[in-house]
């Protein structure tokens, strides 16, 4: 018996495909506008 | 005694109380239209995924808005949107964009609750402890009320009691400080450094958070008490490291934590300290953050609702089959979690 198993397959995310992408594409979006604001904090130091 | 009665009672504490009950209210009405949910297997299972990404993963840019604009009233936008959200879920508009919305308005409300708290806080853990608190007693209250068929209007009436709560709460920002009294990170390892171990201790927290064996969890009831220490412990958490220090109460609560949650699974009690004792780090990864980034604490608290999703969204789409592998992975990430611990954070001062 395998020690993990996939809650989901490939035919389910089909069914969800559309939103499934579009939510992930905004994290990823959101993620890569915070790496930046968090890097142009760091650069600026304390008050 | 004392120092505790003055951490409870003084240094504007009163804004915590107040967003303690906003917070409250807050997943209680998100958790009733998350119960509420009927539909395909799909639908239960791309709307969680939606939810805990737009509510929880915005939060650091909102949050950036809201340190750069301190005089807008992200709370009041928060509630506009959480209105708006359940009445177009409940009159069978579109569900993903009723989602959205309503997820907007949870990521406002959360940050207006996070800045008003760690502004006011003077450095202090327990002030945002008590408000993330709040979220954990929602939680399962919202579950249990929608498992009643409560009629959705009340989630209506719900939100408008909020209102005086954020109304009072703007009173303790009128000084708009920044958060420079937070300094609880180590100064000797660079500041990126401590920011991705600092997350990656969160992304680790919110993976076991549904990771942790609770097979004896089988009722309404039990789920109940499960929400209920784990929201006790995040307060536990902000006070005793004020009492004792950071350092100490990260290393002892994850140390004494891991035995009562690998040998809890079929025992609740055992089960249930351990998850108090695990929740106990939350207070102080917000903490160390916050420290980094001191002048911009909507940025620091965005980014452990970032860490948060990034360690929930494994298990939308894989889980362990076996008790041992589970196991094994909580010992591996509670060891990766005490050498976060010890590497980022100051020594504790001797008052403390």
């Amino acid at each position: 018996m395998s020690d993990f198993r996939f809650i989901i397959n490939y035919s389910f995310l089909k069914q969800v495909m559309y939103p499934f992408v579009f939510s992930m594409l905004f994290v990823l979006i959101i993620i890569i506008v915070t790496i930046f604001l968090v890097r142009k904090e760091l650069k600026k130091g304390d008050v | 005694m004392f120092r505790l009665k003055e951490l409870l009672f003084k240094n504007n504490i009163g804004a915590s109380y107040l967003y303690f009950y906003v917070h409250f209210i807050l997943e209680v009405v998100c958790y009733f239209v998350l119960y509420s949910l009927i539909g395909n297997s799909f639908l239960l299972w791309i709307i969680p995924l939606i939810y805990d990404a737009v509510a929880f993963v915005p939060q650091s840019i909102i949050g950036y808005i809201n340190d750069k604009c301190p005089k807008f009233n992200m709370g009041m936008v928060g509630i506009t949107l959480l209105m708006i959200g359940v009445l177009l879920f409940f009159t069978n508009f579109n569900i993903y964009l009723s989602i959205v919305i309503l997820c907007l308005g949870n990521a406002c409300l959360h940050i207006s609750g996070a800045e008003i708290t760690l502004k006011s806080s003077n450095g202090k853990l327990t002030h945002s402890a008590i408000f993330v608190a709040g979220g954990s007693f929602g939680i399962v209250t919202g579950r249990l009320l929608a498992q009643i068929n409560l009629p959705w209007w009340t989630m209506i009436i719900l939100v408008l009691t909020m209102i005086p709560f954020i109304l009072l709460a703007e009173y303790y920002k009128k000084d708009d400080k920044t958060c420079l009294n937070f300094s609880y990170n180590s100064t000797s390892i660079s500041k990126g450094i401590i920011l991705i171990s600092a997350i990656i201790a969160v992304i680790i927290r919110g993976y076991m958070g549904y990771g942790i064996p609770t097979s004896w969890n089988q009722t309404l009831l039990q789920t109940f008490f499960l929400y209920i220490f784990m929201g006790v412990g995040k307060i536990l958490g902000g006070i005793l490291a004020d009492l004792f220090g950071v350092k100490k109460i990260a290393i002892i609560s994850t140390l004494i934590g891991l035995p009562f949650i690998l040998f809890g699974d079929n025992y609740m009690i055992i089960s249930l300290i351990g998850v108090a004792i695990f929740s106990m780090t939350m207070p102080i990864t917000l903490g160390v953050i916050v420290s980094i980034l001191k002048n911009t604490p909507g940025l620091a608290f965005g980014l452990t609702t970032i860490g948060l999703f990034l360690g929930t969204l494994p298990t939308f789409f894989f889980e362990f089959t076996t008790v041992k592998s589970n196991n094994i992975l909580i010992i591996v990430f509670t060891v990766l979690c005490l050498f976060i611990f010890s590497l980022i954070l100051r020594e504790d001062k001797k008052n403390e």
